[in-house]
């Protein structure tokens, strides 16, 4: 594959826009891809080379999705870890694989997370649900770098290998990423409520989180909103049942209204129970859960073996 | 906390992707340029004040990511912006076809009345340049917007950009305001209205019961 874009004489490029344009847009975006990293900075730094070689090879690969800003992000991590171009390549693919909705031409898989993940906030922060419907943000656009590259813009190299690790195992459940967003999220709570932050202030804060945010703590939240979740697991609506793989109970209507008004007040049932025991969870880092404690330990435990 | 502004105007950056929006707005807002910059993902704003005729005038300026297919997103972000800077890198000849797109996709998405600009950057990579001057000069008339060329990196024509767009806007806006109401003493005071209210005490409380 790499041999038929490499053999692709200037005449034949010449003939083929669409073409052009991917490679001009790998050869911008390799250029400004963590270049700060050792291991990708310096002029005539050998990995660049490896790095474009392999998202035009991609581009080769899969001629549907072709190269959409973003993926040299995601290749840039496994480049370094693999430090080897056919390895590296390869794992791309399998991570393509995993996220290739979030770049397709009609942003569907974006769209589709950002609503799931206002889905999964109206069970487990209806207050900051509401609130975010009430000021413009209802669509949650302030968190679409977060999904688009997995948070890879968001915590330091180190950080975001970890990160991708246990996402890759689907562990505790499917969308786990959302479950780190709403824990991202729950600790930002106060700050964007009590400051009033409309619209603009709010993308502007979470943009401004970038490498701030303490990873473990946000994983073992994360892990804790899982748990709590599954402790209440016959209560919870069926759309946020889905979203973390359960089975439909086809009991509960959606929370996920769209009406303001009704969506704040809908999820309060339920949310009042979740909140209830997660109510020191998003207080302070000592964390004491009464009945979820040790399902909260255990998640804890997990992770940081 | 007071006011420290006039007025507040909403600008937007766009253009395709590498064509330097970003370094634009960095040099404009923090007089750097940056050689290890990143692609921007989503959208990001910054913020500098300037004074116009005596008045503090807070620009908010969106920078936005320039591939196409994220325009879904970037697109929400057009609406209440007041003014446009259009981007094409005068080396990238692609790029400044691209800006009847951008226009067009200004029409679809943007106010009727929004003040438009066309920027030609990277003006000194003069070895390298596949635009010229002319051709810009050109397009901005058949559109009837303001032209200049930019260098972020050489810090050519940026800040005069963003003062020319936002002059325009604020004598727009004064000519209207003049329309429908007479001058009086005080002046008028624009700001991004938001509610200054808590919400209400009783939703607070009823996630911690």
């Amino acid at each position: 594959m790499k041999l038929q874009w490499r053999t692709f004489t200037s005449a034949q490029e010449s003939r083929f826009s669409d073409y052009r344009e991917r490679k001009s847009l790998i050869e911008k975006d390799v250029n400004r891809t963590d270049r700060t990293h050792p291991y990708y900075a310096g002029d005539n730094n050998p990995h660049l080379e490896q790095l474009y070689d392999i998202l035009m090879t991609y581009v080769m690969y899969n001629f549907d999705l072709g190269y959409v800003q973003g993926m040299s992000d995601l290749l840039s991590p496994i480049l370094f870890l693999m430090d080897n171009e056919v390895d590296a390549f390869w794992c791309f693919v399998g991570f393509m694989d995993k996220v290739s909705t979030n770049f397709e031409m009609d942003q569907k898989g974006m769209k589709t997370q950002l609503c799931q993940l206002h889905t999964l906030l109206c069970t487990t922060e209806p207050q900051l649900a509401y609130y975010l419907n009430r000021h413009d943000s209802g669509n949650m656009f302030f968190c679409f770098r977060w999904l688009l590259v997995l948070f890879k813009r968001e915590f330091s190299a180190i950080d975001i290998l970890k990160l991708w690790e246990i996402l890759w195992t689907n562990l505790p459940c499917k969308n786990f990423h959302l479950l780190i967003c709403a824990a991202i999220l729950d600790t930002e709570k106060n700050i964007l409520i009590e400051n009033n932050y409309g619209f603009t202030e709010i993308l502007k804060h979470i943009n401004d989180l970038s490498l701030h945010i303490e990873l473990p703590w946000t994983i073992s939240k994360a892990e804790g909103i899982y748990y709590q979740l599954m402790s209440m697991e016959d209560q919870i609506p069926d759309d946020v049942r889905v979203i973390i793989g359960l089975e439909r109970l086809h009991k509960m209507t959606s929370m996920n209204g769209s009406d303001d008004e009704a969506s704040g007040n809908n999820t309060r049932v339920n949310g009042a129970r979740t909140n209830n025991s997660r109510r020191n969870s998003s207080g302070s880092a000592n964390v004491k859960l009464g009945d979820d404690e040790v399902m909260f330990e255990r998640g804890l435990n997990m992770t940081y073996m | 906390m007071a006011k420290t502004y006039d007025y507040l105007f909403k600008l937007l950056l766009i253009g395709d992707s590498g064509v330097g929006k970003t370094c634009v707005l960095f040099r404009f807002s923090e007089d750097a340029f940056n050689t290890t910059f990143i692609s921007t993902i989503g959208i990001d704003f910054k913020i500098r004040t300037i004074e116009l005729d005596g008045k503090k005038i807070k620009l908010q300026i969106w920078d936005t990511a320039g591939q196409e297919r994220f325009r879904t997103i970037t697109t929400a972000y057009y609406r209440g912006a007041m003014g446009i800077m259009l981007v094409y890198d005068v080396t990238n000849d692609k790029s400044f076809e691209n800006i009847k797109n951008w226009i067009r996709n200004i029409e679809e998405n943007a106010s009727a009345d929004v003040e438009k600009m066309l920027l030609g950057n990277k003006c000194e990579l003069t070895d390298k340049r596949q635009v010229t001057k002319e051709r810009g000069e050109q397009l901005a008339v058949e559109y009837g917007i303001k032209f200049m060329e930019t260098s972020a990196k050489s810090s050519i024509n940026v800040e005069e950009a963003f003062y020319t767009l936002a002059r325009d806007i604020k004598a727009k806006m004064e000519k209207k305001l003049e329309a429908s109401n007479p001058p009086k003493g005080g002046g008028h005071q624009l700001k991004a209205s938001e509610p200054q209210r808590k919400p209400p005490s009783w939703l607070a409380r009823c996630t911690i019961l």
